[in-house]
């Protein structure tokens, strides 16, 4: 085996790690404020039903800040009147919607 | 904070648009069973079960029929009427009505079998992410047979609400159950609640042990 063979399975996994932290980076967040948002029991609804989008990948809720942050699957958008219909039919009230916004490193994506 | 037919204290008795909150409730005057789907944001229709244990002496309502076991299987309406959402608090008002069968076991040998039963109640409450009081009232009647629920809450968390954890509540409820029990019953409860779980245990001022779990499919 020629050292260009054995670089090439090396070569490969490097790019497909940087694709991958590329996609990632690329996937946008939306943050939404949202009234009424006082316990768990109450906001797994949101979660659930914000889940439910094709384009959402994962769903982070900060009940301290009154704030979800959801960020949608690479190359997905998110409407903003479809979201705020989520949060509605969960039984909440959308104080306002930002985003899309690209993802930082840090961002609040863990999945719930 | 859920209810299916009957409100364990904080949570609404009514969940997201297409949830189904399932609820029992243990204790020895009154438990029951409850199935709330919820058809719209705030209207949820389900079955209810109950059943209550009457004193032994009913004297005070009137009613003639002590001793036995009561069981209410009723269809259930839950509504919503109104919320209000704040940035930090959230308060409702509920009413609801179920329209089912009263069925009387004997225990005295004075079975009166099945009767048209309905049950109208209403609540109110108002919860922060470390506070909550509420109150609610209920009517279950049969032909001559009443039973008035009453009850008032307020409750306190022990730790700030967090999302991915657990969040316990010391709650305080006073209630008075016409036909059940007389007199007012305190009972201080620990709940614990996370995402779709709430359960409640408590011990009443009478040393009624009483049992909560709630789960929102």
């Amino acid at each position: 085996m020629t050292f260009s063979q054995r670089l090439l399975p090396l070569v490969a996994l490097v790019l497909a790690s940087l694709s991958q932290g590329l996609a990632l980076a690329g996937s946008p967040l939306y943050r939404i404020s949202v009234n009424g948002m006082v316990c768990s029991f109450c906001a797994q609804g949101i979660e659930k039903r914000l889940k439910a989008l094709p384009g959402t990948e994962s769903v982070h809720i900060d009940l301290s800040k009154g704030m979800v942050v959801i960020t949608a699957r690479p190359g997905a958008t998110l409407d903003p009147a479809t979201l705020k219909k989520a949060v509605r039919d969960a039984g909440y009230e959308v104080r306002g919607i930002e985003g899309p916004s690209a993802t930082s490193t840090g961002a609040p994506g863990t999945p719930n | 904070m859920e209810l299916s037919s009957r409100a364990p204290a904080s949570a609404a008795p009514l969940a997201h648009k297409g949830s189904i909150v399932v609820s029992g409730e243990v204790e020895p005057a009154w438990s029951s069973f409850t199935v709330t789907p919820a058809i719209t944001r705030s209207t949820g229709v389900g079955p209810a079960l109950h059943w209550m244990m009457p004193e032994t002496d009913n004297s005070a309502t009137g009613d003639g029929d002590s001793g036995g076991q009561e069981r209410w299987s009723l269809l259930m309406v839950t509504q919503r009427l109104h919320r209000w959402n704040g940035a930090q608090y959230q308060a409702n008002l509920w009413a609801g009505v179920g329209a089912g069968l009263l069925t009387t076991v004997p225990g005295n040998g004075n079975s009166r079998g099945n009767r048209s039963a309905w049950a109208p109640w209403a609540q109110a409450d108002f919860e922060t992410r470390r506070f909550y009081i509420g109150a609610s009232t209920r009517l279950f009647q049969a032909a001559d047979i009443g039973r008035l629920i009453t009850s008032a809450r307020a409750g306190l968390a022990l730790t700030s609400a967090d999302y991915n954890r657990w969040q316990p509540w010391l709650m305080l409820e006073a209630r008075t159950m016409e036909g059940l029990q007389q007199g007012v019953e305190i009972t201080p409860l620990l709940r614990v609640l996370h995402r779709r779980v709430l359960a409640e245990a408590g011990v009443s001022t009478s040393g009624s042990v009483r049992l909560n779990l709630t789960y929102t499919y």
